[in-house]
Parts: structure tokens; C-alpha cells; sequence
């Protein structure tokens, strides 16, 4: 009986059909996924960061967010996360354009005010982006959102000297922003497509006024040193980074108004990592509770509270 | 000019009169410790109100620098970047819901920050700020509670012409504070107003706690208006204390007539200065016990303890002296006393050595005299022998002869008769006894005489028996001796071979003068005599007398008076001692006798003896003499 059995095999090697066969499936089942294990395993949810051995985090260098010299409000967020997880940090630097694709490893182009379009493909760099990274409609698309990390909206800023003076708040937030929108007629508005200052979202290419492009290859925080420089007549920009503009420049600029109602800013993950995302709620739930994310926050935007004084308690 | 200088100091010793200096320099001393001290004191007390008035001004000028200093920092906020940017923003047009807030967050960051920064040893200097707008409105409060808008205490402290910071105090919650209020200005328009509430007990701690000059003094803030706001009252009395509330606010007040100046005011206990606060429209009072600024010292009490000190120093100082002087004078008297004892000692010693010397020579002179004597003695024994040679001559002559007798007739075979024999042998018997007697005489006179004892003795006999002795001698020698003796007996209290010496030697000395005499006479007539009487009177005094008599060359006058003295004599040292007369009145003396010596140069002597006479009783005894007729 064993003789046969021998025999058997022996028989069937030598069938050169069936060999192809095999190999063809050894190459389909084996070689392929190894071949695109890359975007797999870039993108990899909790267990592959863990696996990785490091968290990497997605940011662009942007006000108190992201600074240089590895500091920043979203970047100590992250590296307590990676120790959280147990895992080595690291940062990899990225732009407004590329950072979607940088974090989902496809071309990620903004259609109109809330669609977008993936497609290729392109290596993932990053687990996370933290870069004060405003929740916008078309992003959700793309990505899941943690729970909020930072309160926002956008502000109309001017030089001091426009003759354009700033509104009259009437206590209803929709208002103001029209108030604002009304005078915009024949004002340059400096803006940044693919952003959370991209004018689609607020609507401002219906106002009349000059819609001025920002470069997407520039720093955001060049914006409102151009209005200053009189290059442009206003830009519209983050609250926090409002802030500190005008911490920063007294007397240079104004804020004329509102243009978005209030807004969020939170991590991004892969909508394939939602162990990732999960556990990063978690983390940042405790941080809020032992005081830890406001000490953060004191630390890089003391001013947040002002406007936006219980959002913690949120 | 002759300094008098007191007799006391003169006896002073020098220590003593180093102690006199070093007392008088001492009362000079206190002198002028006392005129020092006073002045010392007043000096004291003038520096303690000055350093009290000094303390004063440093802790006004303290706190007007502290003031300076805190409008410095409120003119220094009012125009920060932080309000100016606030005021600027405003300007534009920006709203607190859009930009706005982000100047007041600035702002009490910018305040806080002041506040916890500016320390006064440690402690916030200030409590509170805000920021107030032309209409009152607080703008910004660093109280961490709950802002009351309508609280009246947001309002605008300062006029609208004000222009430089002002102090002033207000109540707030019912508690009085110091307030400072800077106008802010924007565009040379005022807007606005900074207000700073100071801590006060920061300030208190450091300008009215802070160490004293003096324990009793104590330190109070109050408004201008007289409004208590911060005291400590160091260690004072519960009076000064209690004090502080009655005084009236006009005299706690002053009027500040030159910039800086302090009035002091003068109370029952206490000293109140009061120290107003140029920028500020405070005061500050200080208190001190009066005592120790214009002192206790109380100079009479000073005087009064240095006078009786003085009294003291001197009052010792006289005893001092007078005990030295008295001890110098003792002293001196010591001194003296034991120079003269160590003179008399001296001289006791030369007295001893002088009596020892004397006492040699008297010891000497008693040998030699007691050699003189026995020599007189011998002499007179002599004397005796050569008389008692005589008077032995004649029987022995008999004895002889006799003997002859008896022997011419026994030889010649002539019958000579046994009565011619028996009277023959019996005459050489006699004067064999005479003989003896002689010779007993002799031998008691040798034995006896110069002896004290004595007995009573008929006088007539102790002169015959002296007499008998020089009787034969007399007789060969050619001399006269007559005897007259009293018819009846004269006792006397002698020793009768003393007295016989007496004769002896008298006898001796009148046959020695006939002789001499006879040797220089050239009458050939002339006959020496010498008698010997005895005779007593019944008088006032019963007296027993013995006379010799002789009529030899006599004593002239000039040596009358010495013939008694020992050791005197006329005659050559062979021939005599010089102590027969003397030692011949000794006796007589020793027998409560007198001897007088009657002479007359060229014709002779008379030696007269007297003795006090013995009564005899007839006992049925015998006679017996009883005593002294004259006792």
C-alpha cells in the first residue's frame, strides 16, 4: 500500500501540467500578497503598529500644532500616544496636498465643496495625522476621525488699515458670517484649496470677492504676513491661529468676522484602523480627565479658552 | 611763703597718703562721671528721639519710595502692549466675541503675572487689579470669582482730568484698602482705568512689623483723615496701648509745614510722632515709651546716690586716715618703745654685765676683803698670838720655875717637903690652867670671832677677857694700860669674841698711835697710856658704853670722816689692811651699837661704844635677860 502511494506522486510530478498549476498558485496565493503586503501593512491598524514597533505620525509644520525642533501641541500628543502604545514615535513631515494620501497610501483629490476623489496608489507614510487637522465634510469621506482635539473656526483677518471695519456680532453665529460674507465684495481673500481655508467650504467664491490662492508649497503661516504686506487684503484663518496672529502683530490686523461656524480639528485615521482610532479616544479620553491635554493646551494655545473655554468638558 | 602744713599730714605715711590721693582723684572721678553721665544721658535721650525720628522718616521715606514705586508700575502696565494693543483693537472696531477677549485674556495674563512677580519679601505686594472703562465697567479682573458687573465697586476712581496715578483707600467688603489708579490713555484720549488693590498686610508686614530700634515702640497706618487701617504696638505699655485710641484726631494729625517734617507730641506715658506719607494720603504713627526717649534718669536721684557715695568715700576716707594715724602714732610710740626697749635692754645687759662685773668685784672685793678680814683676822690673831705669846711667857716662867724648884730639890737630896712640893705643883697646876685658858681663849677667839651669834653678855667681863690678851703685851711695850670698869654689870646683846676683836683691834690701833707717838715725841716725858673704861647711862635711852682711850698721835680731821671706810689706812700695807675699823663698826652695828671716834691730832683718841642695855631678871633659874630696857 505505501508502494503505491509512492508510486502515486511520483506519478503526478511527473504530469507538467499539474506543475504549472502550482506554481500558478503558489505565485497567486503567496507572491501577490507579498507583493502588496506594502499597502497592507503601511496602513496597518493597531496590532501592525504594535507589530511595526512605532507610531508614525503625519503632520505639517502649522502654528502651535506642529513646530519645528519636534515640538507642538499635536506632535507631544502623539509621541504620549506612542508611549501609551508602547511603541517608538516618529514624525514624517507632510504637506496640506499630500497628507490624505500620505496617511491612506492613494491620490486623494477634494471635488468641489464635499467630494473627493482616491486613486492610484502611493506609499502610506504615516498611521495618524495630528497637525491641526480641521473635520471637514470630504475628509470624512476619506478618513475617521478621533473624538475632538482642538476648537476652531474660521476667521476674516485684515490689515488694521483696510477700511473695512469688522461686524457688529449679533449673537447668531449665522449671521455674523454673513454679516462678514457682505464685505467681501471686491476683497482680495487670501485661501488655501484642499485645506480648511479652502473658500468651496464657506462659500466664498459667491461673495465677490477676489479669491487669492495661497501656494500650497508655502508655510500657512506666510497667510497673514501677506495681508500685512498688503498683498492681499484678507485671508481667512484658523481661530487659534488668529490668536496668536494677533497676539503675535497688535494693532497690524483685525478681525472682521466670522466666516464658518464653529469647527473641529482631530486626528485622521485610515478607515482601516479603527482599533487604532479607537484606542487613541481611549487615550485621549484619560488625558483630558488627568489634566494632561490641558496642560497641552495651556502650553501652546493658552488663548483657545477664551473663545472656547469649556470645550475640554466636551 | 610758708606753707602750714597740717600736723596730721605730716605723720602720714606715704601709703596713706597714696590712699588720700587715690580718693580725692576718685571723688574727682565721680565728679565728673556724674557731669558725664548727665550729659551722656541727655545725649542718650536726644538719640534715641533722633533715632526714634529717624525710624520714623526711614519708614516714611520708605514708604513713600514703596508708593513711588508701585505708581511707577501702574503708569508702566497702563501703557504695556497688552492695553494698548486692547485699546487699539477697539479702535478698529474688533469685537470682544471676535478678537476682543483675546486682549483681556492678554491683560490679566500680563496683570497675574505682575502679581505674582512683584514681591515685597516674599509676599505679593499686590492683591487685585483691574481694568476699568470710561463708564466704570470692569474689563478685566484678576479675582479669580465671579465678576459682578453691577457690583458698585467697578466704577471709575479717578476725574477725568486726572492724568498721574493716585493713592487712595477705600472700603471695600467693609475692609479698608489702599487703592492705586492709573488713567489709561489712548490717542491722548483717556479710556480707561488700571486699578490695583495693594496687599496691606505685605505692606504692613514690611513697613510697621518690621524690626524696631526699640522694643517699645510701636507703629501705626492711618488715612489722612484719621481712619485707622494697620498698627503693631511692639512692646509698650497697656497704658500707651489704651492711650492710642484717646488721642484726638486733630493732635494725631499734623500740618505739614515743611516736606518731610515730624511733629512729635508729647503725652502722659508716651512719645506719639506722627509721619505723613508724601504721595499718599496716609500717616504714619509711631509711638515709644517717654521714658526711654527723655529718660528716667531722674539726675537728682543720680546726685543724690553720687552724694552719698562721696559721703561714703570720704567719711571712710576720714576713718581711714584717723585709724592711720592713730595706728602711725601707735606706731610711732611702738617704735619708740621698742627702741627704748632695745635701749634698756641694752643697758640691762651692760647693767647686768656691770652687775655681774660688779658683783665679780664685790665677790672679789668680799674675798679680798673676806681675805682681809681673815688677814685682819690673822693679823688680830696674830696681835692675839703675840699677846697671847706674852701672857703664855709668864706661866710657862712659872711652871719653869717651879719645875726648877721641884727638880733643885729632888737633885740636891734635899728633903725637900712634899709641902714645898704639893705648893710648888699647885702653882704649876695654875698656871698650867692659865694656860689652858689662855690657849681656849685664843682658840675660841679664833673660832668664834666674826661671828653673828649672840648672847647676852655682862660687858665688863668680854672686855676683860678681850684686854687680858694684850695685857702682858702692853706691859713690855711700856704702855700704860688703865682699866675702869663699871661697878656692876652691863649686859649687852653680843657675841662676846666678836666684841673682843672689837678690843683688839682698838687696843692694837691706840698702842700702835702711843707708839708712834713715842717714836716722833720729843718730850722725854712722855708716857703712853691707854685706858679702857665701861659705864651706862639710864637716860632716854639706856645705853651700855665701852671707852679706849690713848694719847697717840691722833687722827687729823680731814681723815676723821674715812677712818670707818674699808680699806683705809694710814699705816704702811705691811701693817695694816684698812678694815680693822671698819669691820670693828660692822660689828658693833650687827649689835645694834654706834661707835664715835672723838680724835684730836698730837693728842690723841678716844673711841667710844655704845650698846643698848639688857635687864637681867633673876629666874628661879638664874638670871635671865629678858629684853632690851629701851624696847
Amino acid at each position: 500500500m505505501g508502494k503505491d502511494k509512492k508510486v502515486s506522486v511520483y506519478n503526478l510530478a511527473k504530469n507538467k501540467s499539474f506543475l504549472k498549476s502550482i506554481i500558478l498558485i503558489t505565485i497567486v496565493f503567496i507572491i501577490f500578497p507579498l507583493l502588496f503586503s506594502q499597502t497592507t501593512a503601511g496602513a496597518g491598524d493597531l496590532k501592525a503598529v504594535i507589530k511595526a514597533g512605532k507610531l508614525r505620525h503625519l503632520g505639517i509644520y502649522y502654528a502651535n500644532f506642529v513646530k519645528k525642533n519636534n515640538t507642538g501641541l499635536d506632535v507631544e500628543l502623539m509621541q504620549m500616544f506612542a508611549e501609551y502604545l508602547g511603541v517608538k514615535y516618529e514624525f514624517v513631515e507632510s504637506n496640506w496636498t499630500d497628507i490624505l494620501s500620505d496617511l491612506l497610501g492613494k491620490n486623494v483629490k477634494p471635488v468641489g465643496d464635499d467630494n473627493v476623489v482616491l486613486s492610484g496608489k502611493r506609499p502610506v507614510k504615516g498611521d495618524v495625522i495630528a497637525t491641526g487637522f480641521t473635520i471637514l465634510p470630504w475628509r470624512r469621506k476619506t478618513v475617521d476621525f478621533s473624538k475632538m482635539t482642538f476648537p476652531t473656526g474660521i476667521w476674516l483677518i485684515a490689515d488694521a488699515s483696510l477700511p473695512v471695519k469688522p461686524i457688529t456680532p449679533t449673537g447668531n453665529i449665522q449671521e455674523d458670517i454673513q454679516a462678514t460674507k457682505n464685505l467681501l465684495k471686491g476683497i482680495s481673500v487670501l485661501v488655501l484649496k484642499g485645506s480648511c481655508l479652502d473658500p468651496g467650504i464657506y462659500g466664498l467664491n459667491k461673495t465677490g470677492a477676489k479669491i487669492k490662492l495661497f501656494p500650497p508649497d508655502h508655510n500657512l503661516k506666510e497667510m497673514i504676513p501677506s495681508v500685512m504686506a498688503g498683498v492681499v487684503d484678507t485671508t481667512i484663518m484658523d481661530v487659534p491661529v488668529a490668536l496668536i496672529a494677533l497676539q503675535r502683530w497688535p494693532g497690524e490686523i483685525k478681525v472682521i468676522g466670522p466666516v464658518s461656524p464653529k469647527q473641529k480639528m482631530a486626528c485622521a485615521f485610515p478607515k482601516t484602523s479603527p482599533n487604532l482610532r479607537r484606542k487613541f479616544n481611549k487615550f485621549l479620553d484619560q488625558c483630558k480627565v488627568d489634566g494632561r491635554y490641558k496642560h497641552l493646551v495651556n502650553k501652546y494655545y493658552p488663548s483657545v479658552f477664551i473663545y472656547y473655554p469649556h470645550f475640554l468638558k466636551n | 611763703m610758708h606753707l602750714r602744713v597740717p600736723p596730721w599730714l605730716t605723720i602720714m605715711s606715704k601709703p596713706l597718703m597714696s590712699i588720700l590721693a587715690v580718693c580725692l582723684i576718685l571723688l574727682v572721678y565721680m565728679g565728673f562721671l556724674l557731669t558725664t553721665n548727665y550729659k551722656n544721658q541727655v545725649a542718650l535721650h536726644q538719640s534715641c528721639l533722633k533715632t526714634f525720628k529717624l525710624d520714623m522718616g526711614k519708614r516714611g521715606a520708605s514708604i513713600e519710595y514703596f508708593f513711588s514705586e508701585r505708581k511707577y508700575d501702574l503708569v508702566h502696565l497702563a501703557s504695556s502692549h497688552e492695553i494698548s494693543g486692547y485699546f487699539m483693537n477697539k479702535s478698529f472696531g474688533m469685537s470682544e466675541n471676535y478678537g476682543l477677549k483675546l486682549s483681556f485674556f492678554l491683560i490679566k495674563k500680563l496683570l497675574k503675572n505682575i502679581i505674582l512677580s512683584k514681591l515685597i519679601h516674599g509676599r505679593e505686594i499686590y492683591k487685585r487689579f483691574m481694568m476699568v472703562d470710561n463708564n466704570g465697567h470692569c474689563l478685566v479682573d484678576t479675582f479669580g470669582g465671579h465678576i459682578d458687573y453691577h457690583n458698585f465697586f467697578y466704577k471709575k476712581f479717578l476725574s477725568d482730568n486726572q492724568k498721574t496715578p493716585e493713592i487712595f483707600v477705600k472700603k471695600i467688603n467693609g475692609k479698608l484698602e489702599i487703592m492705586m489708579a492709573v488713567p489709561c490713555f489712548y490717542k491722548n484720549k483717556l479710556s480707561g482705568e488700571l486699578v490695583a488693590i495693594l496687599n496691606l498686610s505685605s505692606f504692613a508686614i514690611n513697613f510697621i512689623n518690621f524690626p524696631h530700634s526699640f522694643s517699645t515702640e510701636g507703629f501705626e497706618l492711618i488715612t489722612r483723615d484719621g481712619k485707622y487701617l494697620y498698627g503693631n504696638y511692639g512692646k509698650i505699655s497697656d497704658f500707651a496701648y489704651k492711650f492710642r485710641f484717646n488721642i484726638p484726631v486733630e493732635k494725631r494729625l499734623t500740618k505739614k509745614t515743611l516736606p518731610g517734617l515730624l511733629s512729635v507730641h508729647e503725652y502722659s506715658k508716651i512719645l506719639v510722632a506722627v509721619q505723613p506719607i508724601d504721595n499718599a494720603p496716609l500717616d504714619l504713627i509711631g509711638w515709644i515709651d517717654k521714658n526711654l526717649v527723655l529718660g528716667s534718669f531722674e539726675p537728682w536721684k543720680l546726685f543724690a546716690v553720687t552724694g552719698i557715695i562721696a559721703i561714703i568715700i570720704l567719711v571712710s576716707l576720714g576713718i581711714i586716715i584717723r585709724i592711720n594715724i592713730e595706728n602711725m602714732i601707735l606706731q610711732t610710740r611702738f617704735n619708740e618703745a621698742e627702741k627704748q626697749h632695745k635701749l634698756i635692754t641694752e643697758k640691762n645687759r651692760q647693767l647686768k654685765s656691770e652687775i655681774i662685773k660688779r658683783y665679780k668685784a664685790e665677790k672679789d672685793l668680799e674675798e679680798q676683803r673676806t681675805l682681809r678680814i681673815r688677814s685682819d683676822r690673822l693679823r688680830s690673831l696674830g696681835e692675839m698670838a703675840a699677846g697671847m705669846a706674852h701672857e703664855l711667857n709668864q706661866p710657862l716662867m712659872g711652871v719653869r720655875g717651879m719645875s726648877e724648884l721641884i727638880l733643885l730639890g729632888i737633885n740636891k737630896k734635899d728633903s725637900i717637903s712634899l709641902e714645898k712640893i704639893q705648893r710648888h705643883a699647885k702653882i704649876i697646876m695654875e698656871q698650867s690652867d692659865r694656860m689652858v685658858h689662855i690657849i681656849k681663849h685664843v682658840r675660841l677667839f679664833a673660832r668664834e670671832a666674826g661671828s653673828i651669834e649672840k648672847s647676852i653678855e655682862d660687858l665688863n667681863e668680854v672686855v676683860n677677857s678681850g684686854m687680858s690678851l694684850l695685857q702682858a703685851q702692853f706691859k713690855s711695850h711700856g704702855i700704860a694700860l688703865e682699866i675702869s670698869f663699871s661697878p656692876t654689870p652691863v649686859f649687852v646683846f653680843i657675841n662676846p669674841f666678836s666684841l673682843e676683836e672689837v678690843i683688839l683691834n682698838l687696843l692694837g690701833n691706840a698702842r700702835d698711835a702711843v707708839e708712834e707717838k713715842k717714836k716722833i715725841s720729843v718730850k722725854l716725858d712722855y708716857t703712853p697710856v691707854v685706858s679702857i673704861s665701861t659705864w651706862y647711862s639710864n637716860g632716854d635711852k639706856a645705853m651700855a658704853y665701852l671707852e679706849i682711850k690713848d694719847n697717840g698721835t691722833g687722827i687729823s680731821k680731814d681723815i676723821s670722816p674715812k677712818i670707818f671706810d674699808p680699806f683705809f689706812t694710814t699705816k704702811a700695807s705691811d701693817k695694816g689692811t684698812g678694815l680693822g675699823l671698819s669691820i670693828t663698826k660692822s660689828i658693833i652695828e650687827e649689835f645694834n651699837g654706834e661707835i664715835t671716834l672723838n680724835s684730836k691730832e698730837g693728842k690723841g683718841s678716844i673711841f667710844t661704844i655704845n650698846f643698848p642695855i639688857y635687864i637681867m631678871e633673876k629666874t628661879y633659874k638664874g638670871n635671865k635677860c629678858i629684853e632690851d630696857i629701851n624696847n
